[in-house]
């Protein structure tokens, strides 16, 4: 029996027997119902809809963001958007019943998509790419673009854009990011001219005249008069309501049987030029810059669906992504080989008593979103990271991470005196490289642990993590 | 057999002389070698007089500077644009507009033309995206055209650097001048034969026949290729009417209103010929047909003793339906002649028709020669070394086309049917009798 608990953003809710009701307040501050099989939704307006929505999957957890999410329709028309971005859409009616067996089905398919993700989905999810690569896996559908007036970039991605804290580019980033790593697959939906300068599809394309600029042009047909051979501007040949040609005053009747309109001319108000090719330029709306046509953004609008790629990477994690990079100049071990090797030099360094042995931890605050400001050029700044990394340890070092952002090295034979030295130099390194790819330094957390018998490497890596990564 | 020749030649009375070569003696010989030497001694004289005249003539014209509208309407003609205008800005008189229109080309005629336009080489270029025939064509170009005097070029002539300045004068010679013709000579004249005979022929009847017709005031076409108009003129007439044969057809109008058209030997244009005896068939094959149809048909009030009557249009109508349509006949009857009457001469006659007629050929490349003196260059004049050929260009191979093109335009109106005007336009012309 499937349970489902209920959000209302009502000061009146609907008082539902077998459900849990828990009230706004009590959702922001906790990840409950991260074992629920769905939410249910109820609220007096679509803007409340979209908020509580966006609280939903806007969470760390898998287990409660990619949650189905059903609203409950207390009657009137759901907006196309809104039902994008829910799962379903029911009737209070329903509701007074049991869920129909075909929704129960497919909240049941969604849910085995998320329980796929085992462990993974009761861990905090900040990395935006992964979010939406694993929405899209919990949904296994195609995600497509709507045409839209709300939207600078003219078409948003309902589906997913409650992932997504409002900010319409970053969706665009993100799109981009994961087809440049080929964890999506496209398909061409249509093309748009954006504004070069500020992104926005809301363009006023307009004629003016290729000699003074003016837009204050008229556009006159020619008319070919087959008879007598006359070629002349409509308004030569308009007498009354009737078309009369001036040289052989006969009336024209059917065009493509008495006369044609071989082609047509602009006249430009302003500076009394004829031309028949207007040059063509854009004003962005919002911006108001003006560009020709060809200096601004053409896009091509595509739907986006999950590669094979993208759905191990929504089983497994992006760091595999980032970290191969890692892997393959420093031979970068998985967490718990990495685990292995602390283990196996904690009870060397207990049993001989006689050395030293650091754990070096390094997490570089929003590193995983270096890719929304640099997209493709990800992947070389990684390099370069990778390189940095290189030159610091030594071949007696080993060197794992946790995500893409936090590194943990064993330095072996290692005082944490002189891990000290190695830690103030990756910092500043590690500073400089971004700051001189992103323009801003990042934020860099160190910290180094002497390795013996009280290390615990999983407790150590949790306690951090909800130092650091608290919301 | 040359002795038995030399020996019919010898032994023939004058009365033999008329009744075997009757066409030379009568027609040919006096028409275009006579005639034409009689006229021009009275014409390089008269010009030469004039020369004072010009000159005030030219000073006029530089003094008045008045804008001239170079209109060059035609399909596919983009590759000879660039070529063209490079070469009017080397012309004398400078206060050039050139306008070109594209009857709706399907080569690269556009790409060539705006990027021209955005050059600054040609001041205007309309394209048409459907093709309306040359009458249209040039009726746009003369519709945004601004200036006081109209050039009609074809795309692949070239003038030279003098001419637009020479064909100007006469406007200011004569108030009641309202079109000059340009004198046309053959630019691909070393390509074939074909082009060789040509040019030879455009020597003769363009140089020589368009200078004796226009002193007499009987010219009756202004060539498509290199005319300038009054733009007053060509505003009243409403530009040209659907051809073809449309040059023949506008100067017969503006000789209707009362208007003197002329031909000026020495504003020279050259220009391509068909490269072939079989396109050149097909190029005749038009303009002759165009004879009957403009001056048999349309123009024939002309020869009516209506109010609009004027002597000298009934004199250029006559002459032109006479020399070529009656006399074309007249050939054939002659052919027939010899062959049912003196056909144990026939061998003798052909022979000695041959050599009349070469006679003639270089009277009349010698009446050319003078008249166009500072204007021809060698290759104009090796051309004589050709002359031999032109008894059977003239005599057999144009005949047999103008035949053909009469009989063909008289039965079935083949004119109408052709493709040089588009078929829209063909069938409401056809309709209307036009």
């Amino acid at each position: 029996m499937s349970e489902g608990v209920l959000i209302t953003g009502d000061q009146n809710p609907l008082h539902l027997p077998a459900k849990k009701a828990t009230d706004d307040t009590q959702w922001r501050s906790l990840d409950v119902g991260a074992e629920a099989d769905y939410f249910l939704l109820e609220v007096s307006s679509e803007s409340e809809a979209y908020r509580i929505i966006g609280l939903v999957r806007q969470k760390l957890l898998p287990a409660v963001y990619l949650k189905p999410l059903i609203l409950i329709n207390r009657g009137g028309d759901v907006s196309k958007s809104l039902q994008d971005q829910v799962d379903f859409v029911i009737s209070s009616q329903q509701l007074e019943q049991q869920l129909p067996a075909k929704l129960l089905d497919e909240v049941e398919s969604i849910n085995r998509r998320i329980d796929a993700l085992q462990e993974q989905r009761l861990k905090a999810d900040t990395n935006i790419a992964l979010r939406v690569v694993r929405y899209l896996y919990s949904r296994d559908r195609e995600v497509e673009p709507i045409a839209s007036i709300q939207n600078r970039g003219g078409y948003t991605f309902t589906g997913i854009e409650s992932l997504f804290g409002g900010h319409d580019q970053s969706i665009w980033q993100t799109l981009d990011f994961l087809n440049s790593q080929h964890l999506v697959q496209t398909r061409f939906v249509t093309r748009t001219h954006q504004c070069a300068s500020c992104g926005c599809a809301f363009l006023n394309f307009k004629e003016t005249c290729p000699q003074c600029e003016s837009e204050e042009l008229d556009a006159d047909d020619l008319i070919h008069h087959f008879r007598c051979g006359y070629t002349a501007e409509l308004s030569d040949f308009r007498q009354d309501d009737r078309l009369v040609c001036p040289k052989c005053d006969q009336t024209l009747r059917h065009i493509g049987v008495d006369y044609d309109k071989p082609s047509m001319m602009y006249h430009c108000r302003s500076c009394d030029h004829r031309f028949q090719e207007p040059e063509i330029v854009t004003t962005c709306f919002d911006c108001h810059r003006t560009a020709p046509p060809e200096n601004q953004i053409h896009r091509n609008i595509e739907a986006y669906k999950l590669s094979m790629l993208g759905v191990n990477a929504a089983l497994y994690g992006l760091d595999s992504l980032f970290a191969s990079i890692l892997e393959r100049r420093l031979q970068l071990l998985p967490l718990d080989v990495f685990e292995r090797f602390i283990a196996v030099e904690k009870a060397r360094i207990g049993r001989y008593k006689v050395s030293h042995s650091s754990l070096l931890l390094l997490d570089i605050k929003g590193l995983e979103e270096i890719y929304l400001t640099l997209g493709e050029r990800t992947s070389e700044v990684y390099e370069e990271l990778a390189n940095l990394f290189y030159a610091m340890l030594r071949s007696s070092d080993l060197i794992s991470s946790r995500n893409e952002s936090m590194f943990l090295m064993l330095l072996t034979e290692t005082s944490p005196d002189d891990a000290k030295i190695v830690e103030g130099r990756l910092s500043s390194g590690v500073g400089e490289l971004l700051k001189a790819s992103l323009g801003a330094s990042p934020e860099i957390i160190s910290q180094i642990v002497n390795v013996d018998n009280a290390l615990d490497l999983t407790e150590y890596l949790e306690s951090f993590l909800s130092e650091h990564h608290a919301e | 057999m040359l002795n038995d020749t030399w020996d019919f030649i010898t032994g023939l009375s004058a009365a033999q002389l008329i009744s075997y070569f009757w066409p030379f003696f009568l027609f040919d010989l006096t028409r275009y070698v006579v005639f034409d030497v009689l006229i021009l001694t009275l014409y390089l004289p008269r010009r030469k007089r004039n020369k004072q005249r010009r000159a005030e003539a030219r000073k006029l014209l530089f003094h008045e500077k008045p804008l001239v509208s170079v209109i060059v309407p035609g399909k596919n003609e983009g590759k000879h644009i660039p070529r063209l205008a490079e070469s009017l800005t080397r012309q004398t008189y400078k206060k050039l507009e050139i306008v070109i229109v594209d009857d709706g080309s399907d080569d690269d005629t556009e790409i060539i033309c705006r990027k021209l336009h955005r050059d600054g080489k040609i001041d205007q270029y309309v394209r048409n995206e459907v093709r309306g025939g040359k009458a249209s064509a040039a009726n746009t170009a003369l519709y945004y055209s601004t200036g006081k005097y109209v050039i009609h070029l074809d795309a692949d002539s070239e003038l030279r650097y003098d001419s637009i300045e020479t064909i100007l004068l006469p406007f200011y010679m004569d108030a009641n001048i309202a079109a000059v013709g340009g004198d046309i000579r053959v630019a691909n004249l070393s390509q074939t034969m074909a082009t060789r005979t040509q040019a030879i022929e455009y020597f003769k009847g363009i140089s020589t026949g368009r200078t004796v017709s226009s002193m007499l005031g009987i010219l009756r076409i202004i060539a498509g290729a290199y005319g300038a108009f009054r733009r007053d003129t060509l505003d009243r007439l409403g530009g040209w009417d659907v051809g073809p044969g449309l040059d023949g057809d506008i100067t017969m109008k503006i000789r209707k209103l009362g208007l003197k058209v002329v031909h000026e030997p020495h504003a020279v244009c050259y220009t391509n010929v068909p490269t072939s005896f079989r396109k050149l068939a097909r190029q005749r094959f038009r303009w002759d047909r165009s004879m009957v149809r403009f001056r048999a048909r349309k123009h024939v009030d002309v020869l009516m003793p209506t109010s609009n009557f004027r002597l000298s249009n009934f004199v250029a109508t006559v002459e032109n339906l006479f020399y070529n349509l009656f006399l074309n006949f007249k050939w054939w009857f002659y052919v027939a002649q010899v062959i049912f009457f003196y056909g144990a001469l026939l061998q003798h006659i052909i022979v000695v028709n041959y050599l009349l007629y070469t006679l003639a050929n270089l009277a009349e490349f010698l009446v050319a020669t003078v008249l166009l003196r500072k204007t021809l260059r060698k290759q104009d004049l090796l051309l004589f070394l050709y002359l031999p050929l032109m008894p059977l260009y003239t005599g057999l191979y144009l005949r047999v086309v103008r035949t053909y093109a009469y009989i063909m335009e008289f039965i079935h109106k083949a004119s109408y049917a052709d493709r040089w005007n588009p078929w829209k336009v063909s069938r409401v012309v056809k309709k209307d009798g036009l």
